[in-house]
């Protein structure tokens, strides 16, 4: 992809899993079980896994270094002229901060509010009366077909947002 | 075969419910939808209709996701012929004979030709599947530990070798994968690993959390870095199929059979999907087809090479999650979820315990290549206006889904806070050039693998050569040595040819 940095971030992500093997390793050293002599332990196949780890991502890691960029290899796919870190940065806020609210606000306002902020970040802007419509219709929606027919139960909110929610469902025939 | 046919019998008079029916037929156009939107794979379109199966009878859902699975195996067809986006990867051959005949003015022949080759390869897939399975699965009874493991590790090589990319890399996600698998509670000496002190953590990462967030989550996140920017679709009012002729099908049916053999062959062995099989198939076509110097110009054995191994390499996939519980893919991993949601566990036993689902399973197979052609036929111009549809829209409506994908697994937001991690995660991979299909098929495979190799370690007083000195594991284990070994040595090989051109 243009404009990414791929070495000096690869570098990191290498780096961090050869240290996160190293820890993890540690506690697999320390799992509590009861030992039978001639047993290979339920530490055995973590610590291969990690073993294989630390040493290909320390691998890669000096394989790196040495490297040429690689030029991109998806095919099919059109040459990017531009990338939007700032784009991904605030979706992935608005995700976090999704998941975080869906507990107090509930399901149906947190989504609503969620669409609203993510289509606009993903660079539709033109139709604002669209944005909005498509964000109640789809979370009216969700409600109506994953609460009232599949009977999952999506989290209601706390407090005053909870009474929201239940009048929602009053309003829609869901009990 | 008598009893294998009257047994097909009994589940076509089930599968032709009305409900099953309109069931069958809302996966289909759910699972072309996802093929044709390249923002969404299929794998993606068949986990998201995961959750509307929670309240389905057990047959009902695995008809609904096999459904979409097959249909997304052609959905994508269309917008790589007409417009030159593959909407899913396996279509990417078909922009090089499909668009091209496109450019040609025949557009509509190249759609026939696709409509021809995924409906031959799902009858003719259909047709092995119903007829190896039971017996297979009798065979499979005498399997024990060594052969599941070898089984499994098989398709866990097949899964980074044939992948494409760093092999390397490969190995490095898919060690991710199994590691992840290992947190919870220890199958067989009941010890926690990695559970942090987390009640949650206690039970485990669920694979569908790794699934979702590292497929959907963290390809939604690419995209979104990439600005939605999707390309724009034009000239809709022309859109429509024509049938190729008999005199012109009789000329391409050696690639067809070699072509579905193939895609039959390589989804036979776990790890190797759809993807592997449409591009070993083009590859075939195009270096030992009868016109293989007009492949890639725009001849419909490049089509038909690419199109029918995909959609035939559903029923070999399917053979393998029904008969051994082993997902042959992603999508089957899905499936396989939707079975143990329900209480079933597939494998050889499920010929026993639950023949006639099996059966309606495999009736609605049939249906559903039938009903996703005439679809496709009929369809090709609405289905294709979902392009129209801004990217950013979709991908917002997605992640909600995801959300509750997630959510409904154990009713605890825990599994959505971890599937927005793995979807972090699995965009930082793309980034970096690690493969996620590994990743994710480690964490469905790792615990299987795990069990496998510990119980049979247990069994034979820790002997490894176990897995070599029986016979069937012993075969499996040579193929993973050289599936291991072929992206070795094939540079040499080809290092060689170049060097002795003769």
């Amino acid at each position: 992809m243009k404009g990414v940095f791929r070495q000096p971030g690869r570098i990191v992500f290498d780096a961090f899993l050869f240290l996160v093997s190293v820890y993890l390793y540690l506690l697999a050293t320390q799992f509590i079980y009861v030992v039978t002599p001639g047993q290979l332990g339920p530490d055995f196949w973590p610590k291969i896994i990690l073993i294989f780890l630390m040493g290909l991502s320390l691998y890669d890691l000096v394989a790196t270094f040495w490297e040429q960029p690689i030029a991109p290899q998806k095919e099919g796919e059109a040459a990017l002229e531009k990338s939007y870190p700032g784009l991904l940065i605030i979706g992935c806020l608005l995700t976090i901060g999704y998941v975080y609210l869906v507990p107090y606000l509930g399901f149906f306002l947190t989504t609503f509010l969620y669409l609203i902020a993510f289509i606009y970040t993903g660079r539709y802007r033109k139709r604002i009366g669209v944005i909005i419509s498509t964000s109640l219709l789809t979370a009216l929606l969700v409600i109506i077909i994953f609460v009232k027919l599949v009977y999952v139960s999506l989290p209601p909110g706390t407090g005053v947002f909870a009474e929201v929610t239940f009048i929602l469902y009053r309003l829609l025939g869901i009990r | 075969m008598v009893g294998i046919l009257s047994n097909l019998l009994m589940g076509f008079l089930h599968a032709l419910t009305p409900i099953n029916l309109i069931i069958l037929i809302i996966g289909l156009i759910a699972g072309l939808i996802a093929g044709i939107l390249p923002g969404l794979t299929l794998v993606m379109g068949v986990i998201l209709l995961l959750p509307f199966t929670y309240p389905m009878e057990t047959t009902q859902a695995i008809i609904l996701l096999t459904a979409a699975y097959v249909a997304g195996t052609y959905g994508g067809a269309f917008t790589s012929i007409l417009f030159h986006i593959p909407g899913e990867p396996i279509h990417v051959p078909l922009l090089w004979d499909g668009y091209a005949m496109t450019r040609r003015g025949e557009a509509a022949k190249a759609l026939g030709w696709t409509l021809f080759a995924a409906g031959s390869g799902g009858l003719v897939a259909s047709l092995i599947m119903t007829f190896v399975s039971e017996p297979f699965a009798k065979v499979a009874l005498s399997f024990s530990t060594p052969e599941y493991f070898a089984i499994v590790l098989l398709g866990l090589t097949c899964v980074v070798t044939l992948g494409g990319g760093s092999v390397r890399r490969g190995v490095m996600s898919l060690l991710l994968g199994l590691l992840i698998a290992t947190v919870g509670v220890d199958d067989i000496y009941g010890a926690e690993r990695f559970t942090f002190g987390s009640a949650l953590l206690r039970n485990g990462i669920d694979y569908v959390t790794v699934m979702v967030g590292a497929f959907a989550v963290g390809e939604i996140l690419t995209r979104l870095e990439q600005g939605f920017s999707s390309q724009t679709v034009q000239r809709l009012d022309k859109i429509r199929t024509a049938f190729p002729t008999w005199t012109e099908i009789r000329k391409v049916l050696g690639s067809l059979f070699r072509s579905i053999g193939i895609g039959t062959l390589i989804s036979a062995g776990p790890g190797a999907g759809a993807t592997v099989a449409s591009f070993v198939a083009y590859g075939v076509e195009k270096q030992y087809g009868r016109r293989k110097e007009e492949i890639g110009k725009g001849a419909p054995e490049g089509i038909i090479a690419s199109q029918a191994a995909a959609t035939a390499s559903c029923g070999g996939a399917l053979i393998h999650l029904l008969v051994l519980g082993i997902p042959g893919s992603a999508a089957t991993a899905v499936i396989l979820g939707a079975f143990m949601l329900h209480g079933v566990q597939p494998g050889p036993e499920i010929f026993r315990t639950s023949l006639q689902s099996v059966y309606t399973i495999f009736a609605s197979v049939y249906l559903g290549v039938i009903l996703m052609c005439v679809i496709g036929w009929l369809g090709v111009k609405p289905l294709v206006k979902t392009l129209d549809a801004p990217e950013a829209i979709t991908s917002a409506i997605i992640m909600v889904l995801c959300f509750i994908g997630a959510f409904t697994i154990r009713n605890n937001i825990t599994d959505v806070w971890m599937m927005v991690l793995f979807g972090i995660i699995g965009y930082l991979m793309e980034r970096f050039g690690f493969p996620i299909a590994p990743l994710v098929l480690g964490s469905i495979l790792g615990p299987l693998a795990e069990r496998n190799f510990m119980t049979t370690m247990l069994s034979y007083h820790n002997d490894w050569t176990v897995f070599f000195k029986r016979p069937v594991s012993g075969v499996v284990m040579v193929l993973v040595i050289i599936s291991a070994l072929i992206p070795v040595l094939a540079p040499v090989w080809k290092k060689r040819k170049r060097a002795n051109p003769e």
